[in-house]
């Protein structure tokens, strides 16, 4: 007999590939989770903190982590669990408020160089290229000690040093969405230029600006972070992570716990931003 | 007839720059005809034959290198953009690809909102007026709301034809707009654009590379080859008696069921040539069955071969009729008979 037996392969539970799925369709939420723990924080932070963030206390100087302080105290004896708590708000505003910052000025100028394009387009590229072969953390370096110390300029710094990526993802999205029919049909109908780009180019373009945009959030935090911690950025006593590790600097071998916490507020954070980023990414851009 | 001109074209010319190089593609290519008020006007060719570039010419999507469109007398081709506007409402165009015609983001409300709220149309009564357009165009007023994406692609083309008639348009370009439906939305969507077009008593361009599409519905036939007319006549003129080889090669390549077992179909060889460098001479030498020395030196000019048929051929005599002028075969009659009774009382 030569019958012919269709060969089925078994079917076989992958468990790499079921927690692979699982995992890359988690990204957005544990990223949304840590992002919102964050934002919490932030907001409630004078309900939330066992302590004053700025009032020291000199009979418990560099303690270690204990049921009256879970993270420990810092040089001052101030309690670092408080004090980050209140950091988040100086992460936080500064790296949404700088995003928000370069996006402002970002993307009305991409997409007026990329709607446009010809001598403006031009013109608006030499600018940008010319500000991206800096890199970026040395370009916010430059402008915050250009602008002097404090929350504020360095929000500024970091806004512009971010700007370029903005206005390059901008143009490339208008220069795609112009090609589309509708707009031609919009233009036919006898719409302005002025419009066009804010009714249909504007929409079209949004969603890779707002992954983009909550990516940088990541990089804008970390950025302040290092603007602290070279004393460019939150100004003392109000907390901030960066600054704290530049406190935390001259005791890590004694008290390396004045380091460890911020540090680990800053990566998860920065992960948080960077996960729901890519999450977002993974939501928009199917189309 | 020449009382009810309504566009006049002359000379026009379009030459777009190639990125990067001296390279000039040469997509219209001193192109002159009119326009009559209520005629339907086909425009076909290949792809590369510059239709859907002349057909932008005509509503300014694109900017003329030279040459003039004179609409009642006047030459838009250069107005600036404040003076075209009251204009545009005039001339209104319809596109090929209904997937991307529409903004997505946009509901259908919003989409055809937009074109009332640039020329301040209905301003009172918009939501009436919209739902008015959808009826027109065979759509139920309630969707006005959905987003295109939850239409299909026939239903997409409808709302695209919505949106050119929300202006009160007098004249309509169509893009190849039925080209990129499926074959059995075709005919619903050509048979609601002639019943609009003689309900609104519109002017129509329909811009096409498919002679089928045209054949029973267009008053005059304009055919481009690279950039240039070839033959411009009425419709019947130009079907049953083709004045240049180009436009018989292009009958007889569409699909005919009076033909089938009478005579091999004959198809053109080769590709249309780069419009970046045209041939010499006559465009058409380098594929024509009857080429002879002559075609690859001197230019045919467009010449009149009876009143209002013209074409552009040194042999424009000795073009065969592509169509026989006989009755369809016995066979092929009762075929038809049949399958009409099957379908009698199906109301499809």
């Amino acid at each position: 007999m030569n019958t012919l037996t269709p060969t089925v392969p078994p079917a076989r539970f992958n468990v790499w590939f079921a927690l692979r799925r699982m995992v890359s369709g988690a990204n957005i939420y544990v990223g949304g989770l840590i992002v919102g723990l964050v934002i919490v924080m932030a907001v409630f932070a004078p309900w939330i903190a066992p302590y004053d963030p700025a009032a020291s206390d000199w009979l418990a100087i560099r303690q270690e982590p204990s049921w009256a302080h879970w993270m420990g105290t810092d040089d001052l004896g101030r309690d670092t669990l408080s004090r980050i708590i209140f950091g988040a708000r100086a992460s936080l505003s500064a790296g949404v408020i700088s995003v928000l910052f370069a996006m402002v000025v970002g993307v009305p100028l991409g997409l007026i160089s990329g709607y446009f394009g010809g001598w403006i387009d031009a013109a608006m590229a030499r600018v940008t290229e010319a500000m991206l072969t800096c890199p970026f953390l040395v370009l916010a370096i430059a402008l915050a000690a250009f602008l002097g110390p404090g929350l504020q300029n360095a929000m500024i710094a970091i806004g512009i040093s971010a700007s370029p990526l903005f206005i390059r993802l901008a143009r490339g999205q208008a220069m795609v969405v112009k090609q589309e029919d509708y707009v031609d049909a919009t233009r036919a109908l006898g719409a302005s230029s002025w419009r066009i780009i804010v009714r249909h180019i504007l929409p079209n373009s949004m969603p890779p600006l707002i992954v983009q945009g909550t990516l940088t959030i990541a990089t804008s935090i970390l950025a302040e972070s290092s603007l602290a911690f070279l004393g460019l950025g939150q100004l003392p006593p109000a907390p901030s992570w960066g600054s704290m590790l530049d406190a935390a600097r001259q005791f890590l071998s004694e008290s390396s716990e004045m380091a460890v916490f911020p540090g680990l507020a800053i990566i998860l954070t920065v992960a948080g931003f960077n996960l729901l980023g890519d999450g977002l990414r993974r939501r928009l851009d199917r189309r | 007839m020449s009382d009810m001109l309504f566009m006049n074209v002359h000379d026009l010319v379009k030459h777009f720059k190639v990125a990067n190089s001296s390279d000039v593609v040469h997509a219209v290519d001193g192109v002159s005809f009119s326009i009559y008020r209520n005629e339907t006007l086909a425009v076909v060719g290949e792809s590369g034959s510059g239709k859907t570039t002349l057909g932008r010419l005509l509503i300014r999507l694109v900017e003329p290198t030279s040459g003039a469109i004179e609409l009642d007398g006047q030459d838009i081709s250069n107005l600036s953009d404040a003076r075209m506007k009251p204009l545009r409402r005039r001339i209104q165009m319809i596109f090929q690809d209904p997937y991307s015609s529409l903004d997505p983001r946009m509901s259908v409300e919003q989409t055809l909102g937009e074109a009332l709220a640039i020329h301040g149309l209905a301003k009172h009564s918009r939501k009436e007026r919209i739902a008015e357009l959808l009826t027109l165009v065979g759509l139920d007023p309630s969707l006005a709301g959905r987003f295109p994406h939850q239409f299909s692609g026939g239903q997409r083309q409808r709302i695209g034809i919505a949106r050119a008639l929300s202006v009160e348009p007098e004249m309509i370009v169509g893009d190849e707009p039925v080209s990129a439906l499926d074959v059995s939305v075709r005919a619903q969507v050509l048979n609601l654009l002639s019943d609009i077009r003689a309900r609104l008593g519109l002017t129509f361009v329909m811009i096409t590379h498919d002679l089928g599409v045209v054949r029973h519905s267009a008053d005059r036939i304009i055919v481009l080859y690279l950039g240039k007319i070839v033959e411009i006549g009425a419709a019947d003129d130009v079907f049953t008696q083709p004045r240049h080889p180009y436009t018989r090669a292009l009958i007889k390549a569409t699909p005919d069921p009076f033909r089938l077992r009478r005579e091999a179909t004959e198809i053109l060889g080769g590709e249309v040539p780069s419009p970046i460098a045209p041939p010499s001479g006559c465009r058409f030498h380098t594929r024509c069955p009857m080429a002879r020395d002559i075609c690859s030196k001197e230019e045919p000019a467009l010449e009149t071969r009876k009143p209002r048929h013209l074409s552009a051929c040194h042999f424009a005599h000795e073009v065969v009729p592509p169509i026989s002028q006989e009755p369809p075969p016995r066979l092929y009659q009762q075929r038809l008979d049949i399958i009409r009774a099957a379908y009698a009382g199906k109301d499809t």
